[in-house]
């Protein structure tokens, strides 16, 4: 019983790390390679493919910084302990990431594209 | 009502309005940006999921002190570094590809080929040579 409340706030942290991870990931395709797919006729690389993978990891890191916030202030007075990465919360983090992706190269296609 | 009740109550309102204000922030630039009611939605069900998680874990607040096996540092911290190691693999990355285009343009070029990988070239021994004798005798020192 005890050890099944320790898992309540889990959730949430799991969450805010897929849609940070999910922004790291479209940090990935952008850096790695939206800069030679973008690239024009003339150029090799795309500078603005580096500008929105630069803001993709801006946005991962004030989303960890989020999290960070969350964990100190709220979840870590509850005397939960840290995420597990198991079973049926693990699915959800992956399903966040989903959310995480759209939002930052959406951005990127919006303003910088 | 009595005084613990309340506390209790007010304690759900704080931390589980600062959750959905938090999470809702997110689906909404999603919708913003995307234009796509299908991802809000989906975010919508995980915030759902994620304010019934912490309205639970506050009824915890009042019932159980934190445990002394709790971690005091934050945990999050391999997330940072996994952001710090991406950047470093990228300039990495990108500084080959630089390497790769400045060997095809030599080829292409080869009148200023010769001054090209010269210049490149005592840059790079020279950087080397700067970076690799200190860290070397520093290696030594600490051998002996």
């Amino acid at each position: 019983m005890k050890q099944e409340k320790r898992d309540d706030i889990d959730t949430t942290m799991l969450m805010l790390i897929g849609f940070g991870a999910g922004a790291l990931l479209s940090t990935v395709f952008f850096l790695f390679l939206g800069v030679f797919i973008e690239a024009g006729e003339n150029e090799t690389w795309s500078l603005q493919a580096v500008w929105s993978g630069l803001m993709s990891m801006c946005i991962s890191v004030i989303i960890g910084i989020i999290t960070l916030l969350y964990w100190k202030l709220i979840a870590s007075k509850t005397g939960v302990l840290f995420p597990r990465l198991n079973g049926f919360k693990l699915l959800l983090a992956f399903a966040s990431v989903v959310p995480g992706m759209a939002l930052t190269i959406g951005l990127a296609y919006q303003f910088i594209m | 009502m009595n005084r613990k009740k309340l506390l209790i109550m007010a304690k759900i309102l704080i931390n589980g309005g600062i959750l959905c204000l938090l999470l809702l922030c997110l689906p909404v630039l999603s919708y913003w940006v995307e234009n796509n009611p299908c991802i809000v939605l989906f975010a919508l069900a995980l915030i759902l999921i994620g304010c019934f998680q912490c309205i639970i874990a506050n009824k915890n607040f009042s019932e159980r002190e934190p445990e002394d096996d709790h971690p005091k540092r934050f945990p999050i911290i391999w997330y940072f570094k996994t952001i710090k190691w991406i950047l470093i693999v990228a300039v990495a990355f990108h500084i080959i590809a630089a390497s790769i285009v400045l060997f095809f343009y030599c080829l292409k070029h080869e009148f200023e080929a010769t001054l090209l990988v010269t210049t490149f070239a005592g840059i790079a021994i020279g950087l080397i040579c700067e970076v690799a004798i200190p860290y070397y005798k520093n290696s030594k020192d600490k051998t002996n």
